[in-house]
């Protein structure tokens, strides 16, 4: 039976700006999803994700006004015509943002809230309460406020308090974008317990492509308000055709496959690392047992050492002519002369570097890089910028230099015309208005933001406001640009899209600085990695000697991408630490197979 | 800067669990009887006696520090004005043009200063040992209606998360070069506007969201709302209550018969 | 709140957060003293602005007392609420859906009830009518801070993010 059934769908948002036009979001969706699956929803920032979930619990267009045309049915009712907070009751939703969902003062009431408003008696409650912070492995916080948790612990505390109500359908928004790997795995662990022990049916958004092939019975991918293709990850993920006209991840294994297929002609399909073990162990072990030469492979080419990557840090150390641009020396700091964030860090950054910053939820990412722009002066300890000790300089005078990019793009946004936001940093930096008429048309060009020059940014969509941000430091000019966390919330093109644009500055002689937890994006651009856990350097090093640190990562709990796991578990067929990219891989495996070392 | 964002300091002592209501006339009435009190020994034996009850509940001994040191500049401000207007009527020690100063209005400036204080302690006595929930759920049984009540909790609830965020926004345009340190205050003022605006669009998406939220979580769906914490008043909770009430209507009465307390130094007139 | 909708809660409890924030956070420093102000009176003319009297009322009253309880001056914190409370509540009566003019002459309304209910309550009741008096001048600054400052933020506010005008009122939608 169809839990959900949605018929020719139209949706239209009614104009952001006075006088506008409507703003057309789904245009003739159709679905059916069966009791008890797992859904994976996957498309491009924008595309009305978030739309089509909140039109299943009546949010839209109850809540959202606007044109509403098609059917929809969900567990028998008409979201449209059910009031939402009846709905509820069986239709639960997680949104992305954990701070909005979470509004009560203790982690028990937060879970309590929606059985109280059902009138749930006071006993049962407390029974569901406790159930619900069992399944999400969260019993311990009853107490606790939500602003003392971490992330992945608030998303993981929204999702039982939805579970809390008993839903019949879970409807899922991105739930673990901004976590680090330890808090998404959570969270995925979380979701799939209730998938395999209450039948309870699950709609996820995602774009992290190896949870959702990991996780989902089917995925449905969304393109210009409808659903292009709806199928099982391995469907989904081989279709080359779909693939180039949305842009949608996929995880890195099918990229291997489909690398190999293309050129050693075998037929891969496999979505997940254990399923590419175990195909390319099948496969090489024949062909080795077929040759027996296992054994010249299984023991030669060794893991690089750590050694050399500690090495390469030392050599650093204290060389004034490296040309490094920032160092730092024994450097601390504390929050509100307290709290510890960074204890003792010496780092020195040449010129030119493409900095990877990497490591857990509150390591002190974020705390090291804001004392490259003077926003935060050591506790004790030195940082010089250019050669210059940051205790003298202003935030103001390191701008010149230094441009940051924050995590939340909404964190700056605030004039009437993109125009304007693009203009006021070089305003501020005193360039002559011809100036910064040019800078802001070259910004806007580069980002492809010209026809959005006069419109107001804040009603822009996340992906545009994402850029919006990243231009408006971009014509700052700084020699030096830091980008916390850029690709929270972007689907794979625009990130693709994004680094794309990073990398031409870098080749321009910029230097780079990436704070993220995509250890993708570390893999693929990245020169060199910086690992941070508890507020000190766990490693530092070129990111190819980095990822092959499996100790080191896995004390910093940063899961290597997925075919630096596939390679690990590889290595005793013979790969080694070149395979950590696609084309690395494909490499040492064709010299398997050929028998050439 | 110090700033507490929750009052309240987790325990399990008498005053904690004293039913929030019984706290709550406590500290109406010791509000009520202060504002008519001018007596500078009864002020202190009111000071003395919530400072006692504060510290044998377990109440850190810092936060009464914190109390008394965010209050002592304008409990010096009350006072030296308070001599400085209100002339003293009988003898003076210091008399010079207007200003004359004797022991009278002296008592009675520090007098009205430290009931600055101990107006404070009254009411902490009260906020140190009620956690926020418990707090709006009793606000809630004496008749407040429930959207009130869950209103004032969510904002409790997010005035951490808004300091963080106009903190976050300040770093952020700062690092864009903004410069806050005019002269005239009221230029500094505005030049803080893009911090303002950038903190209310935030603030309106985050409610925006929220009511999603709150909507998505049932509120409203069935008409009698349950509750997973139950208040009861125990025994002992309508003993302090009806001790509270006799207590100030003694003193009332004697207020007003035989002035207690309507003088600086003298106990009754 | 005569009807309150998820969504006018969520503004409001929102709205009283800011303004407790913009009262305990933003302070400004006065060069040249050692005194500051604070921006709490930005953040209520701007709130009664835009949702109107009543939201200006609870957002002004609760927002300012809540920060006064939490910066450590409980016994001040019914005076604020009765003070900025109906500060908001004239200002956004006033001002809400008018023209500068309105905006001004709201403003206006809105710091004389202000100054007037902080100087009656101290001087009848808290401090006395001395500490009152040297109290009038630090208000006129905050409103005046308020109003120059309040005015143009919410006209800045509603161009840099015009879907506001519709926060706060009903949606209707249609079906085709
Ligand atoms: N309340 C609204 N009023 C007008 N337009 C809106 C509104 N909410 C969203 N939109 C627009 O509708 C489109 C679809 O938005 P939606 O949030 O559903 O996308 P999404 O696929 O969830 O994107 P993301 O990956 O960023 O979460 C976007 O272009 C967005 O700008
Ligand atoms: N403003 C602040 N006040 C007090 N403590 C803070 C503040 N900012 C950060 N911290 C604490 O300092 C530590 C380091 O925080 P930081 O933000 O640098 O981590 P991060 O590595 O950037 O984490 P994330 O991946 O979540 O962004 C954390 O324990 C955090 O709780
Ligand atoms: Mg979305
Ligand atoms: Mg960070």
């Amino acid at each position: 039976m169809s839990v959900v059934s949605i018929r020719n769908l139209h949706y239209a948002y009614d104009p952001l700006l006075p006088g506008g036009e409507p703003i057309s979001v789904l245009r003739g969706v159709d679905l059916d999803v069966e009791q008890g699956e797992f859904l994976s929803l996957m498309g491009p920032t924008g595309v009305g994700k978030t739309t089509l979930c909140m039109a299943l619990n009546g949010l839209v267009p109850q809540a959202t006004g606007g044109h509403i045309r098609g059917s929809v049915e969900v567990l028998g009712c008409d979201p449209r015509r059910t009031p939402v907070e009846e709905l509820a009751a069986r239709v639960g939703i997680v949104y992305q943002d954990p701070e909005s969902q979470l509004f009560c003062t203790t982690v028990q009431d937060e879970v309590a809230f929606g059985p109280e408003n059902l009138g749930v008696a006071a006993q049962e409650i407390k029974e569901r309460v406790e159930w619900a912070l069992n399944v999400v492995g969260m019993s311990s916080y009853g107490d606790r406020s939500p602003n003392q948790l971490s992330g992945g612990e608030k998303q993981r505390v929204a999702i039982a308090a939805s579970l809390a109500m008993m839903p019949e359908v879970l409807i899922l928004d991105e739930p673990a974008a901004s976590l680090d790997p330890v808090g998404r795995f959570q969270v995925f662990e979380a979701i799939e317990a209730l998938c395999q022990q209450r039948r309870v049916t699950i709609i996820m958004v995602s774009h992290d492509a190896e949870h959702v092939a990991q996780f989902s019975d089917r995925v449905a991918v969304m393109w210009e308000g409808r659903l292009a293709r709806v199928g099982t990850p391995s469907e989904i993920f081989f279709d080359r055709s779909l693939r180039d006209q949305v842009g949608f991840a996929i995880p890195q294994v099918s990229t291997l496959a489909m690398a190999l297929n293309s050129r050693y002609g075998t037929a891969y399909r496999f979505t997940r690392v254990d399923e590419a073990e175990e195909a390319l162990r099948r496969d090489i072990a024949e062909q080795q047992a077929f040759r027996k030469t296992s054994e010249v492979y299984s023991s030669g080419t060794a893991w690089p050492q750590s050694a050399s990557a500690n090495e390469w840090m030392h050599r650093q150390d204290g060389l004034e002519d490296f040309g490094s641009l920032i160092r730092t020396q024994d450097l601390w700091y504390e929050y509100d002369a307290t709290i510890p964030a960074l204890n003792g860090v010496d780092l020195s950054i040449p010129d030119n570097a493409y900095l990877a910053v990497v490591g857990q939820n509150g390591s002190g990412k974020t705390t090291l890089v804001k004392h490259f722009n003077g926003l935060l002066k050591p506790t004790r300890g030195e940082v010089w910028v250019y050669g210059r000790s940051t205790e003298s300089a202003t935030v103001g005078e390191l701008a010149h230099q230094v441009g940051y990019v924050f995590q939340n793009p909404d964190h700056q946004i605030f004039c009437a015309t993109t125009w304007e936001e693009i203009a006021f940093g070089p305003r501020n930096l005193g360039l002559a208005p011809e100036t910064v008429r040019a800078r802001v048309s070259e910004a806007l060009e580069t980002f492809s933001l010209t026809p959005y020059a006069e419109t107001p940014p804040a009603v822009l969509g996340y992906g545009l406001r994402r850029k919006v941000s990243i231009a408006a430091v971009y014509a700052m000019r700084p020699q030096i640009l830091i980008l916390d966390e850029p690709s929270i919330g972007l689907d794979w093109r625009s990130t693709q899209e994004l680094m794309a644009r990073v990398d031409e500055l870098h080749d321009q002689g910029h230097t780079i600085i990436l704070v993220t937890h995509d250890m993708r994006l570390v893999a693929e651009y990245t020169r060199q990695t910086l690992v941070m856990h508890e507020g000190g350097v766990l490693t530092y090093g070129p990111t190819e000697v980095v990822l092959c640190q499996t100790e080191q990562l896995k004390q910093a709990q940063i899961a290597p991408p997925q075919i630096a796991r596939l390679a690990g578990r590889l290595t005793d067929l013979g790969f080694n630490g070149q395979a950590l990219s696609v084309e690395g891989f494909c490499v040492a495996y064709g010299e398997l197979w050929e028998g050439k070392a | 800067m110090s700033l507490m964002y929750a009052l309240y300091q987790p325990g399990d002592s008498w005053l904690h669990r004293l039913d929030p209501r019984a706290k709550l006339l406590f500290a109406f009435c010791g509000c009520f009887l202060l504002l008519l009190n001018k007596n500078l020994w009864l002020i202190l034996s009111a000071l003395a006696l919530t400072q006692l009850a504060l510290l044998s509940a377990g109440i850190d001994w810092k936060r009464l520090a914190w109390v008394w040191r965010i209050t002592a500049p304008t409990m010096m401000m009350i006072a030296v004005l308070w001599v400085v207007f209100y002339p003293t009527p009988g003898e003076a020690f210091l008399s010079w043009r207007f200003l004359r100063i004797g022991i009278h209005n002296l008592a009675e400036g520090v007098a009205v200063a430290l009931r600055i204080g101990a107006l404070a302690f009254v009411l902490f006595f009260w906020l140190f040992s009620t956690d926020q929930t418990i707090l709006v759920r009793s606000l809630v049984t004496l008749g407040l209606p429930y959207t009130w009540g869950l209103t004032l909790a969510m904002a409790l609830r997010y005035i951490p998360t808004m300091t963080s965020t106009f903190r976050m926004i300040s770093d952020a345009q700062q690092a864009r070069g903004l410069d806050l340190s005019a002269r005239n205050p009221i230029k500094r003022a505005r030049a803080y506007m893009p911090i303002t605006v950038a903190m209310l669009i935030t603030a309106f998406r985050t409610a925006e969201n929220l009511s999603r939220a709150l909507q998505s979580r049932a509120l409203g769906a069935s008409p009698k709302r349950t509750f997973l914490r139950q208040l009861h008043l125990r025994p002992c909770d309508i003993v302090f209550m009806a001790g509270i009430v006799l207590v100030a209507v003694v003193l009332l009465w004697l207020r007003f018969t035989m002035g207690l307390g309507a003088y600086p130094l003298r106990l009754v007139g | 709140m005569r009807n309150a909708t998820p969504l006018v809660i969520a503004i409001t409890a929102i709205m009283i957060a800011v303004v407790a924030v913009f009262t305990m956070v933003a302070r400004v420093p006065i060069p040249a003293t050692q005194g500051y102000f604070n921006l709490s009176d930005v953040a209520i003319y701007f709130s009664a602005f835009s949702f109107g009297p009543w939201i200006g009322l609870i957002a002004g009253g609760v927002g300012a007392a809540l920060a006064d309880l939490l910066g450590g001056y409980p016994q001040w914190a019914i005076l604020t609420f009765l003070a900025h409370g109906l500060e908001g509540l004239v200002a956004g009566a006033l001002g809400r859906d008018r023209g500068f003019l309105g905006l001004v002459v709201a403003w206006a309304a809105g710091a004389l009830v202000m100054m007037a209910l902080y100087f009656l309550g101290e001087g009848f009741v808290l401090t006395g009518w001395g500490p009152a008096l040297t109290e009038l001048p630090v208000n006129l600054l905050q409103n005046v801070v308020g109003g120059v400052v309040g005015i143009p933020l919410f006209y800045a506010v509603r161009k840099a993010y015009p879907p506001i005008r519709r926060l706060g009122r009903g949606l209707a939608w249609r079906e085709e």
